[in-house]
């Protein structure tokens, strides 16, 4: 019996929000997704919010805080750190990679060029995330 | 005759006889008177010669004792008595001839000696008269008399006494000494050597060559000690020397020590000490022998430390070093308390100080406030400008005098040449005026000669240095750059293939949610969009990965070819009719991995997707040069024209539309082969095949 994840996208692009909401819809599983539109956003969620979210999904390319900032931010804080983050990202720079790793992920996904492929990668990473034991704040 | 006549002749006659008697009878009375008169003088002459005898025998007792010649002569010079010792001096002897002193007189002291007689008859003694005679047997003899006339007693002189000494002998020893002394001051005086007798430190005697080496003249010298002449930094070892020679533990000692001129310069001397010491063993006076090694020591200072800097200018490549021991070996040299080594920098026409003595370092060598002076300023400068040594006597009298630590007096300034370019300037200066000889400039100019190769290429290897240190920044930056550069690639990348994504979605999307809707046209213009898009991706990853390409730390790792060739040949799509073989085993190669990967991946693709044949044939080989390796990529497709063997090579020259080509693929490789200093070139038959060879060095 796989669990309902609550997910947190850091997105800044629409359309990027469009493909994983209707991804989830395509694949109908009740995910919840919280939308933020950039770092600070999500930090404000994140601090505001009641409760925590199971997973973030994070793009690297954002305006303001991006990405990388975000995460190094999340990992410093003491509640916050224990929230598995997979990036979600169209760059391949291998710097980024190590830097995010280093960092601390639990996941690097590259987007592929096509939607059929994203919703592909999108599934299989909600599966095996709906599968892990999470800590339920 | 008349009777007249005869009267006259007759009574002239009686006057005659008349007159005779008179006077034979005045003479009667006459003679009676001298008879009695003579009787007298006969008398009295008794009695004199029996006084004289009296007294002759009373001095006989005195004088025929005494050693000297004795001698008593009337006052015509007769000898009328002489005692043995004067018989003896003489040769003449009274009882055998007569014997007159006039006889015996030298010649040349004749008008001695009367004169010496007439003050004799006068005063009646002479003492102290000196002259010569001429004696029987003994030739001229020097003579010493002391004389008195001997008076009767009615006080007239009747003779004259004297005691005569024979001082020949005396004279001969005296005038001996007296050549001898002679001899001893022309030597003493004319000595090369400087003399001086001094009686507990006081001067007393000098001889010239010490007056004028000091310049002093004699009657200064006798006026100054030996201390007022000498400097206080030798008095401790004079000290303990002359310690020792008062408690009588030596007689002698040599020492080297300075003496200060009238001038105030400076005298270096070997001196060499002697006690004359009294019979009880005090020290009465000390002659010190003085031998100027002013020179000597200059000339040996001069090789020592010519010695000295050339010895630890071996081995040394540091400018600092270098000019360090030579300001050490300098000032030790001039025995100054300052001296400083510049250096020329043409590009910003100054001369900054790099090393120095004294009061301008800390213990450690480093320059406490550097100078840094413009070339043509001050005396510095100017000798950087002019290339030509200066020796300053007095500074306050050069305006161009820049005062450093604190103002002094002289200054000598040498440059340091190479090729007749002053590249060094070696600086020393004094706190006393007129400090420094025209032996120090030159000295100097000889050690300037003596460095200034060293100093060259030390010179030129902190030039060196300073462009390698210069080109490591610009490596740095490049990395820099190329970081950023490649930083902002992926960025752009990212920022293009993100529409690429959403436009994909969106596509796929109406696609979808119109299947119904869309005919065949319009679902075939969907995948020519889909097709663009994927082109437009491999383009972007293609110029993404091109850019990319630089050298890194993975560079220099060993990768044998053969295992990863043929991994790579797993991975690539290969069609049905196409094989690749590997004829030949392939080296172990340096560089990186992935880069190596992408050259044999990108020919070998284009091997498979330019071939028209059915059976596609592809070969890999290997040959090993001295320098370098050599590989080869054949095929058997469709060839390449003449025309554009070196055009492909260049970035987005796709010879062909291919919905897989970006025709980035062959810059990729030739950029990669560049960066391992290597050569690509083809050969190709147009329908026939290619071949890409590829060399990478060794």
């Amino acid at each position: 019996m796989s669990n309902l994840l609550d997910v947190l996208l850091i997105e800044d692009d629409t359309i990027e929000i469009m493909k994983l909401n209707r991804t989830i819809s395509t694949l109908n599983v009740k995910h919840k997704i919280t939308e933020a539109n950039n770092g600070e956003e999500a930090l404000s969620i994140l601090k505001e919010g009641n409760s925590l979210p199971d997973i973030i999904l994070l793009d690297l390319n954002m305006p303001k805080i991006n990405g990388i900032d975000f995460l190094k931010i999340l990992k410093n804080d003491v509640h916050l750190k224990y929230i598995p983050t997979i990036v979600l990202t169209t760059s391949n720079n291998r710097n980024d990679l190590l830097e995010c790793y280093k960092i601390g992920i639990a996941g690097y996904v590259l987007k592929p060029l096509k939607y059929d492929d994203y919703v592909s990668k999108i599934e299989k990473l909600l599966a095996y995330w709906s599968i892990n034991e999470l800590i339920k704040a | 005759m008349s009777q007249e006549n005869v009267d006259i002749l007759q009574r002239a006659l009686q006057r005659e006889k008349a007159a005779r008697k008179v006077a034979e009878k005045i003479l009667e009375e006459k003679s009676l008177q001298l008879y009695q008169t003579a009787q007298e003088l006969k008398e009295a002459n008794h009695k004199l010669e029996h006084l004289l005898d009296e007294k002759t025998s009373q001095l006989q007792g005195i004088f025929e004792n005494i050693n000297d010649a004795y001698l008593v002569m009337d006052l015509n010079g007769n000898v009328i008595k002489m005692n043995d010792a004067a018989i003896e001096l003489f040769g003449y002897d009274i009882e055998k001839e007569k014997v007159n002193v006039v006889a015996l007189i030298y010649n040349e002291d004749y008008m001695y000696a009367m004169q010496s007689f007439n003050e004799l008859k006068s005063k009646g003694a002479f003492t102290n008269y000196t002259a010569r005679v001429n004696t029987k047997n003994k030739g001229i003899r020097w003579i010493h008399i002391n004389a008195s006339v001997v008076f009767d007693k009615d006080k007239n002189p009747i003779a004259a006494q004297g005691i005569v000494r024979d001082i020949t002998e005396a004279k001969r020893t005296a005038k001996l000494i007296e050549d001898q002394r002679q001899e001893l001051d022309v030597i003493v005086q004319n000595s090369s050597f400087g003399v001086v007798l001094t009686q507990n430190g006081q001067i007393l005697r000098t001889n010239e060559t010490i007056q004028k080496a000091l310049g002093f003249s004699k009657e200064e010298l006798l006026e100054r000690t030996i201390k007022d002449v000498s400097l206080k930094e030798d008095y401790p070892l004079s000290k303990e020397y002359i310690a020792k020679m008062d408690a009588g533990e030596i007689d002698n000692f040599v020492i080297d020590k300075r003496y200060r001129k009238k001038d105030n310069s400076i005298l270096w001397a070997k001196t060499n000490v002697n006690a004359v010491r009294d019979k009880t063993g005090v020290i009465k006076y000390q002659v010190a022998i003085i031998e100027d090694i002013t020179q000597e020591r200059e000339r040996s200072l001069i090789i020592n430390m010519i010695n000295e800097v050339a010895k630890s200018l071996l081995g040394k490549v540091d400018i600092y070093d270098i000019a360090l021991e030579i300001t050490n070996s300098i000032a030790t040299y001039l025995n100054t308390e300052d001296c400083v080594i510049y250096i020329v920098d043409q590009e910003k026409e100054t001369v900054e100080q790099i090393a120095a003595y004294g009061e301008k370092v800390t213990n450690d060598g480093a320059i406490i406030n550097k100078m840094s002076i413009p070339i043509g300023k001050g005396i510095v400068g100017t000798v950087a400008k002019t290339g030509k040594p200066e020796l300053i006597a007095n500074t306050d009298l050069d305006k161009r005098y820049v005062t450093d630590t604190i103002k002094r007096h002289s200054e000598l300034v040498v440059p340091i040449l190479s090729d007749n370019k002053v590249i060094g300037i070696i600086d020393s200066e004094h706190s006393q005026k007129n400090y420094f000889t025209q032996k120090h400039l030159e000295t100097l100019q000889n050690v300037a000669g003596l460095v200034s190769m060293q100093l060259k290429s030390a010179i030129n290897l902190r030039e060196r240095q300073k462009a390698e240190n210069q080109n490591k920044i610009l490596v740095k930056e490049l990395e820099k750059n190329n970081n950023e550069l490649q930083e902002y690639a992926h960025i752009v990348s990212h920022d293009l293939k993100s529409p690429l994504r959403s436009i994909e979605a969106l596509t796929s999307w109406i696609k979808e949610d119109n299947k119904e809707k869309l005919d065949e046209a319009s679902l075939k213009n969907f995948s020519l969009i889909e097709m663009t898009l994927e082109k437009m991706e491999q383009l972007i990853s293609d110029i993404l990965k091109y850019s990319s390409i630089g050298s890194n730390d993975q560079d220099s790792q060993m990768v044998d070819l053969t295992p990863t060739i043929q991994d790579l040949i797993q991975v690539l799509y290969v069609p049905e009719h196409i094989t690749i073989t590997i004829l030949r085993k392939l080296p172990t190669v340096k560089g990186d991995k992935t880069k190596l990967q992408q050259v044999f991946q990108n020919l070998i693709s284009n091997a498979i997707k330019f071939n028209d044949k059915e059976k596609g044939i592809i070969t890999i080989d290997y040959e090993e040069k001295k320098s370098y390796h050599q590989f080869s990529v054949s095929d058997n497709g469709i060839g390449i024209e003449k025309k554009y063997h070196d055009k492909i090579f260049k970035i987005f020259n796709s010879l062909k539309q291919s919905k897989d080509s970006s025709g980035i693929g062959l810059s990729i490789v030739k950029k990669i082969i560049d960066l391992y200093q290597g050569d690509i070139w083809i050969e190709s038959e147009i329908h026939k095949g290619t071949t890409f060879f590829f060399t990478l060095k060794k």
